[in-house]
């Protein structure tokens, strides 16, 4: 019992040392091969991370600006939805606005001044 | 969404809206801009010019409840304690396979798996190639160049000549496809529009200069077909630059719907010197006969303002073509013009004529000694009498005057200030007011061979920002005696 043991131990030792030194694993380690290649993509800078602005409690008699940069046919969109916010919030005040995709310092200045909130859509 | 995020930044709460097939866009915007958990709301049902008025009204029934929520439930602890935004490095990557076809093969798949790459095969950008690559300039790899939109992407001249490589360009090109991204990335261009708009628009790359001959560009017979290497990998790096450092990807920033034009390559050509019968395009630019010179321009979309056939059986009425063609904008600049409605047909175009050399010549023969008298003519020409004006149009040209110098019109309407005494002044008895805001929006450049066919390539002329067309001097050049 003792000596089949070890004949098993002794085959399995040898089989082992085969497939380590076999030339069909020396060409395979030999036959990989690495790329290294640069990065193409551009490092962007991100702005400083900011939250939202803490929302108002109620739309009653709030005044809430509309932006849209007047793309075809979304007038009709905000004109509903002006006349949806009329109907919930009758004491509410919808002031609208139009210009460019991104309205600019001057406008913005204006609509946070004349406005206590505000919804924004462009369209291209 | 960079509008609303300004507002935002001045203390007062809002909601951006946006269609429903916009909410990769949406969400890439508002971390771009620095509020990840801006407020956003989807309207359902994006189908704006195919549906009845009453469909578009239950779009605005169906989202008044979310935006009414937006406005005023409070905000989430994520929304006031927005994780920061870090910046992403971009090291090397190592791709390891059984044999080197394997591993090219890998890379390719990678490279697509990332969005990294445009669908066409690719030249894989190791240090060596990348270093070869950069024996084209004598200007240093950590040079920045500039920001490319939508995202940002930092854009330096060895990122310039990674995508080079990649899309199998040669050192010798690598000045002109940095001129092109200088121009691109120039702070007045327009770039944001012709990489992300919904309509299909897409890019003329023009050189014009010794160096398009001397690096083997075609400027002739089918200038904007297949077979020149340098053409076809000068557009092809542009597009991977664009693509790579803007991080562009269809339909979650780059909403064109169809796909842009050529978009593998552009329409990149050079002016054909040898057969130009007038000065090379980039002296009536302002620059020296010897420089060379890269313009970058937005063309239009399929159909439409992309690419007009102004082939004819005479040169004359070759020239009545043109002159028709461009003359339709005013149906739209002056007939549909709508103060603080953004109509594509009412903004302003700018054209680009490419004439080849037998109408260039056959123009120089009936009169036409330069481009500027051609560009001249042609605006002077497609000017409509005042007489010849319908009230309305007056009425509107009028009010795209007075919301010019109010400074309170969406910019692709705008008349520069320099410009609305002209049409002041042709707005009275006698006068003849442009459909084109001035001559310098013609741009004639001599292209093609024999037998040839002129052809217009139109856009608007400024859509969010001043301009839609840049002309760049191409310099560092080591391989060339051009562009040095």
């Amino acid at each position: 019992m003792k000596r089949q043991l070890i004949w098993i131990l002794m085959v399995i030792a040898a089989v082992t040392l085969l497939i380590g030194y076999s030339p069909i694993n020396k060409v395979s380690a030999a036959a990989l091969v690495t790329l290294e290649v640069l990065n193409p993509r551009g490092e962007i800078e991100p702005p400083p991370t900011l939250a939202p602005t803490p929302r108002v409690t109620d739309l009653a008699g709030k005044k809430i600006g509309l932006y849209w940069n007047g793309k075809e046919d979304g007038d009709l969109f905000w004109d509903v939805v002006e006349g949806l916010l009329k109907k919930k919030f009758p004491t509410a005040t919808i002031l609208r606005y139009k210009g460019a995709f991104d309205l600019g310092d001057k406008t913005a200045a204006t609509m946070a001044k004349e406005c206590d909130t505000f919804i924004y859509g462009v369209g291209d | 969404m960079s509008g609303s995020i300004r507002i935002e930044k001045l203390g007062k709460p809002g909601v951006f809206a946006f269609a429903e097939s916009f909410e990769h866009d949406a969400e890439a915007a508002s971390k771009d801009y620095g509020m990840p958990t801006l407020r956003r709301v989807a309207v359902p049902g994006y189908k704006w010019l195919r549906e009845t008025r009453e469909a578009k009204k239950s779009h605005a029934e169906q989202s008044i409840d979310d935006l009414i929520r937006a406005l005023t439930s409070p905000l989430t602890l994520e929304e006031a304690k927005p994780k920061p935004l870090v910046r992403e490095p971009f090291p090397p990557i190592k791709i390891t396979a059984a044999t080197y076809e394997f591993t090219v093969e890998e890379f390719n798949q990678l490279f697509l798996e990332n969005r990294w790459g445009d669908g066409l095969y690719l030249v894989p950008p190791t240090p060596e190639r990348v270093k070869w690559m950069l024996t084209g300039t004598s200007r240093s790899p950590h040079e920045v160049i500039g920001t490319v939109l939508p995202k940002k992407g930092i854009c330096t001249i060895e990122k310039i000549a990674i995508n080079a490589v990649m899309a199998g360009a040669k050192p010798e090109y690598l000045p002109v496809i940095i001129a092109a991204m200088e121009g691109l990335t120039d702070k007045d261009f327009d770039l944001l529009h012709v990489m992300a708009s919904m309509g299909n628009f897409t890019l003329a790359i023009i050189v014009s200069g010794p160096i398009g001959k001397e690096i083997n560009m075609n400027s002739d017979y089918a200038f904007l077909g297949y077979g020149w290497r340098a053409n076809a990998t000068i557009g092809r790096a542009v597009r991977l630059c664009l693509l790579n450092m803007g991080h562009l990807w269809p339909g979650v920033n780059d909403m064109a719907t169809l796909g842009r034009q050529h978009p593998y390559t552009f329409y990149a050509f050079a002016e054909n010197e040898e057969l130009n019968p007038w000065k090379p395009y980039h002296v009536g630019e302002g620059y020296k006969p010897e420089d060379n010179c890269v313009t970058v321009s937005t063309i239009g979309s399929y159909g439409g303002w992309a690419i007009t056939d102004f082939r004819a059986p005479t040169i004359k009425a070759g020239l009545e073509n043109i002159i028709k063609s461009i003359s339709e904008a005013r149906k739209g600049v002056f007939g549909l013009f709508k103060r603080g409605f953004a109509n594509p047909s009412a903004h302003p175009l700018k054209h680009l004529i490419l004439l080849d050399p037998e109408t260039a010549k056959g123009l120089q023969a009936i009169g036409f000694t330069t481009q500027e008298s051609l560009r001249n003519y042609i605006y002077e020409h497609t000017s409509v009498p005042y007489e010849d004006l319908r009230p309305e149009e007056i009425n509107n040209i009028k009010d795209r005057i007075a919301g010019s110098k109010a400074g309170d019109m969406i910019f692709s309407d705008i008349i520069p200030p320099d410009r609305i005494p002209v049409f002041e002044e042709a707005l009275k008895p006698g006068g003849k007011v442009p459909i084109l805001i001035t001559p310098k929006d013609i741009h004639v450049i001599v292209a093609g061979g024999k037998p040839g066919s002129p052809i217009g390539m139109s856009y608007i002329r400024a859509p969010y920002k001043w301009t839609s067309h840049q002309t760049k001097l191409i310099r560092g050049a080591t391989l060339t005696k051009a562009g040095r």
